[in-house]
């Protein structure tokens, strides 16, 4: 009840076992990192409320397990988000290659037009990757979505996902209203109310 | 069986490019008047600037491709009644046109593939369009026609000795979709340009058009096609093309199940780098332990916390709007809607809303500006349209298309006071309460009757209690309609909050800590239910015990008494002290449907008459799509004195809010005299018909005087009629009365515009204009050419303008009357037209200052 904010966004962290969704979400909330591997019991959420053109937003950010045995749980929660964010571990190839597999979740489950974003975490083990940047970036293209190289134990562009996230799904926001609202082109000033103005009447009076 | 009148034909140098030829070729196909299902065109040569209305008419969707080029374009017409969607517009060749258009007049949707291949294409084209026709959109039930441009293919030449590679494609396309050529219509040169290929399925029957459409080509005949579809009474359970059917009933349900346990799940999609879950296969099916379940049942109760702050946040955004609204004082076109300051030249200066398209002043209206495609167009909103769009960012219903659910401060404030009663309630008996809502109603029946009949052990509580229960029984008979409206937001993310649940509670095998879970979420979802009861029970400590049993006399009255336009519920508190009048509208029952789903959406408007002045009148807000209207709502009248109290009435107005104006619901008239012995007194009126003074064009005063703005624009007397052995609507426009004076000289200059949509004649009538006159008499009759069976789908948009000369005419008003977009009496006028013929059905309406374009 405290803090008061403008927009709430529900956001989602989607991806394997291991790749590192509760520790991004972490560094993002508590601005710290945990190196215990704790799976997440289905389903988790974090709070942050962040300033956004001077907009308040809070978040509301989903942590999902990525075990398969909480997968029912999970997918409940794709319809209410906002934005996705689609999470691999760039030295662990099949988490990559499960992306794919993800994406075709949302689209059996979110909604159609959910913001998605794709996160290559433990981007600081550069010498175990085994995913390239470049693969990430064409993934991302392919699907026509952002990219981003995080690392959540580095503190590296955590923060800078969440905030791009957060402002794609405020700019969706604005372009949807303002094309829900059309305004109509001129016609409508024609047919509307009589648009009565005082020139028009001194215009008379002068002919008289 | 199904018949076609296909055309082919070919269009002559330039009369697709010039737009008044057009208008010329689409009259020409009216005159004509020859009905068709479908037409098909080659060569069109239609320019963008030709739009599809102008070629076919109303009638008829128009699919098209037409790349502008010379000697290029196909389009198909398909009449209105036929439904068809467009599959392909784009070829994927750059020379051949396609147009794959998809009609459903059976089970099995009949493809309609217009074609155009240009002269001179080389065989390996020809194969690759083949192919693709092959492989993207052959069905059983095809049709094939256009200009294949092939000279040397001769219907007898199919099984010629020698033929030439691009008809030996043709041969080949046509033997393995099981194709037949059909058009044996021969052209000057005695060949066949234009094929027709239809499928086995399909009897095709070619012939040559006598009256062709257009001017006829030399080298293209026009071709009648009829078409016969041969359908079998089977059941044809997909209608998707492309999908493969399988038997599941004659699957082998055992071998599957094998290969099912022997898969290696975990490699074949998933990867997993837990340890714990190296043991594989059984992990997915490994149910969720007692911590598990708690950490996951804690995670949800903290989410709905979360979500109640914001329910709480929506409701306080709402309720700011919904003030708003209620507080916007213009009362007709010449105020400003919000402040009810006058336009003028002295005056504000006004701009019109672009949402809801009123004027307001300035100071009422924030202007701001889209951005599309570089150019920047201002347009102005009133405050209430920009809050409604902030409202719809901010509680996230841009994104759910809807309002999620949320809770009015009012009845957040009701919750916490009524949570110590609750408490109290529940000690006595809620200790044996079940989860389900049939329980709980069974349980309220059972209460009912014992509170009623005799005094049973129940009774240890005090009498403060007892309306409690009461409200509390009533409430369970209308928790459905509450429950459902509550569930319609669910949609959003509530939604995912249940179903995770539900499927968690799936997954688990039993826990206690899911009993628990459950158990909170019926306390809580009970807290919603009984926060209004709550609301009664706070404001029920002044009466004394014997309004108390007032209130079970009331709703027993209520059962018996006429109700024909349904009842309404509220309490009338007057305090002498404060001289205010406070009326707590409670709710409506059995109101007249005024919508043609059978439901409202009514509003009440409460004045107090006689000698009303224009501030005391109150609204509630609306409550959309529902004949049993919760309003919950305090209303509160100043300055009422002793000496009011015994001359005047309370006047209960309900009204169907509707975007084409106010129709009535039922009315009401409470004395306040009984308001002088007793402080509060609570009413179950049944509404009543206008009263006859009312009926007629002319309110009676003392309601015309608050209902100024649902009848500010005046009204119209319209007969209507159809006439079978003309075969058309008759519409005789009567008179009009109290129209709004435009003109300077304190008159209009009214006529009235008639036009019947949709028409495919586009038939437009004006009566004729009557100087100088706010009370104009007509009698003009008009007549639409339409069918009895097209009535119900069509609408008469009648407007009422002032015609002045050297400038645009000005609106006055106007009305829909019609099965799409009217309802009330102008739904019913309309239907009873279409139900007895050869009839004159007269009818008043106000007119609205809703613009018709």
């Amino acid at each position: 009840m405290a803090k008061t904010y403008d927009y709430l966004f529900k956001l989602l962290l989607i991806g394997d076992s291991g790749v590192g969704k509760t520790c991004v979400l972490f560094r993002f909330s508590e601005d710290a990192f945990n190196t215990t591997f704790i799976s997440t019991i289905g389903i988790d959420f974090k709070i942050r409320t962040i300033d956004l053109d001077g907009k308040k937003i809070k978040l509301q950010i989903w942590d999902t397990a990525g075990q398969e045995r909480f997968r029912t749980i999970t997918t409940a929660y794709y319809r209410g988000a906002m934005g996705i964010m689609l999470v691999y571990d760039i030295t662990n190839e099949k988490s990559f290659e499960n992306i794919k597999n993800w994406i075709r979740n949302i689209e059996e489950n979110a909604s159609a037009d959910v913001e998605k974003m794709l996160l290559g975490n433990k981007c600081e083990l550069e010498e175990k990757r085994q995913v390239s940047k470049e693969r990430g970036e064409q993934l991302a293209i392919e699907y026509g979505i952002k990219f981003i190289e995080t690392s959540a134990k580095a503190s590296i562009r955590v923060e800078e996902a969440f905030f791009t996230l957060a402002r794609d799904i405020k700019a969706k926001m604005e372009k949807k209203l303002e094309a829900s609202n059309p305004p109509k082109g001129g016609h409508q000033l024609k047919a509307s109310e009589p648009q009565r103005k005082p020139t028009n009447w001194l215009s008379r009076c002068s002919l008289l | 069986m199904i018949v076609n009148k296909l055309v082919k034909r070919r269009g002559n140098d330039g009369i697709f490019c010039n737009k008044d030829l057009t208008r010329h070729q689409q009259n020409q196909a009216y005159v004509t008047r020859k009905e068709f299902k479908q037409r098909l065109d080659n060569e069109t040569w239609l320019s963008d600037s030709v739009s599809s209305s102008e070629i076919c008419g109303d009638n008829y969707n128009v699919f098209r491709s037409s790349k502008g080029r010379k000697g290029r374009g196909v389009l198909t017409d398909v009449n209105c009644k036929i439904s068809a969607q467009c599959i392909c517009v784009t070829s994927p060749f750059e020379e051949i046109d396609i147009l794959v258009v998809k009609l459903c007049y059976c089970s099995e949707p009949l493809i309609v593939i217009n074609l155009y291949i240009p002269p001179g294409s080389q065989t390996q084209l020809n194969e690759s369009v083949f192919e693709y026709l092959e492989e993207s959109h052959i069905t059983g039930m095809t049709l094939i026609a256009g200009d294949f441009n092939i000279p040397e293919y001769f219907a007898t030449t199919r099984y010629a000795q020698n033929p030439s590679s691009v008809c030996q494609t043709l041969n080949q396309f046509i033997d393995y979709n099981e194709l037949r050529q059909n058009n044996f219509v021969k052209n000057r040169n005695n060949r066949i340009l234009d094929i027709v290929l239809s499928s086995e399925k399909i009897k095709c029957n070619v012939d040559h058009m006598e009256e062709p459409f257009v001017a006829e080509d030399p080298h293209h005949p026009s071709l009648g096609v009829e078409l016969t579809v041969e359908t079998k009474q089977e059941v044809v359970f997909e209608a998707q093309r492309d999908s493969v059917r399988y038997n599941f009933r004659k699957a082998d349900f055992h071998s599957l199940y094998d290969a099912m346990l022997k898969t290696d799940w975990l490699k074949t999609g998933w990867s997993v780098k837990t340890a714990s879950l190296s043991c594989h296969g059984s992990s997915v099916s490994q149910p969720l332990g007692p911590e598990e379940q708690e950490a996951i049942v804690n995670v949800i109760k903290r989410a709905e916390e979360v979500d109640l702050t914001e329910q709480e946040r929506v409701g306080r955004l709402i309720e700011r709007l919904e003030n708003m609204r209620r507080n916007a004082l213009g009362r007709n076109p010449s105020q400003c809607l919000l402040c009810g300051d006058g336009f003028g030249m002295l005056g504000a200066q006004k701009v019109l809303c672009i949402d809801c398209k009123r004027l307001v002043c300035q100071k009422c209206a924030i202007e701001s500006c889209t951005t599309k495609n570089t150019s920047c167009r201002n347009y102005w909103l009133c405050l209430i349209c920009a809050e409604t769009r902030e409202i719809w960012k901010k509680s996230g219903a841009w994104f759910f298309k809807s309002i999620p659910k949320y809770i009015l401060p009012s009845e957040k404030s009701y919750r916490q006071a009524g949570s110590k009663i609750i408490r109290n309630a529940k000690a006595g008996y809620r200790d044996d309460d079940s989860s389900s809502d049939e329980d709980r109603k069974v349980w309220g029946k059972i209460h009912r009757r014992n509170s009623s009949t005799e005094s049973t052990h129940d009774v240890h509580e005090s009498v403060q209690d007892i309306p409690t229960m009461s409200t509390y029984n009533r409430q369970t008979t209308t928790s459905d309609s509450q429950l459902t409206k509550d569930v319609e937001p669910l949609k959003g993310y509530m939604g995912a909050m249940s179903l995770a649940e539900k499927s968690w509670e799936k997954d688990q095998v039993s826990g206690e800590s899911s009993e628990a879970s459950r158990r909170e979420s019926t306390v809580s979802r009970s807290l919603s239910e009984w926060n209004w009861s709550d609301s009664r029970s706070e404001e029920k400590v002044s009466p004394s015990t014997s309004s108390v049993s007032s209130i079970f006399k009331t709703s027993d009255e209520h059962k018996h008494s006429d109700t024909s336009l349904g009842t309404i519920e509220l309490s009338l508190t007057y305090d002498p002290i404060t001289t205010t009048l406070l009326c707590t509208v409670y709710r409506a029952k059995n109101l007249i449907p005024m919508d043609i789903n059978g439901l409202s959406d009514p509003f009440c408007k409460l004045n107090i008459l006689p000698n009303a002045k224009m501030s005391t009148r109150l609204r509630t807000k609306t409550v959309h799509k529902t004949r049993n209207p919760e309003f919950n709502e305090n209303l509160t009248f100043y300055d009422i004195t002793d000496t009011d109290l015994m001359k005047k009435s309370l006047h209960v107005l309900v009204v169907d809010d509707d975007k084409f104006g106010h129709d009535y619901m039922g009315e009401t008239r409470i004395p306040l005299a009984k308001l002088k012995q007793q402080n509060t007194i609570y009413v179950t009126a049944p509404l009543e018909e206008m009263r006859q003074e009312h009926k007629g064009p002319l309110p009676a005063p003392e309601l015309n005087q608050w209902f100024d703005d649902l009848w500010s624009r005046g009204q119209i007397l319209l007969s209507l009629g159809y006439s079978t052995k003309r075969r058309a609507l008759l519409v005789t426009v009567c008179r009009c009365v109290n129209l709004l004076p435009m003109d300077n000289n304190g008159f209009s200059d009214p006529f009235v515009k008639l036009q019947l949509r949709p028409d495919p004649y586009h038939r437009k009538h004006k009566t004729s204009i009557k100087w100088k006159n706010l009370n104009p008499v007509y009698n003009e009759e008009f007549a639409f050419d339409t069918r009895p069976n097209e009535l119900a789908t069509q609408s008469l948009y009648i407007t009422v303008y002032d015609k002045d000369y050297g400038k645009s005419n000005d609106y006055l008003g106007g009305l829909i009357l019609g099965g799409t977009g009217s309802k009330g009496l102008r739904l019913k006028q309309w239907l009873d037209m279409i139900r007895y013929p050869d009839h004159r059905h007269e009818a008043w309406h106000n007119l609205t200052e809703e613009v018709l374009d």
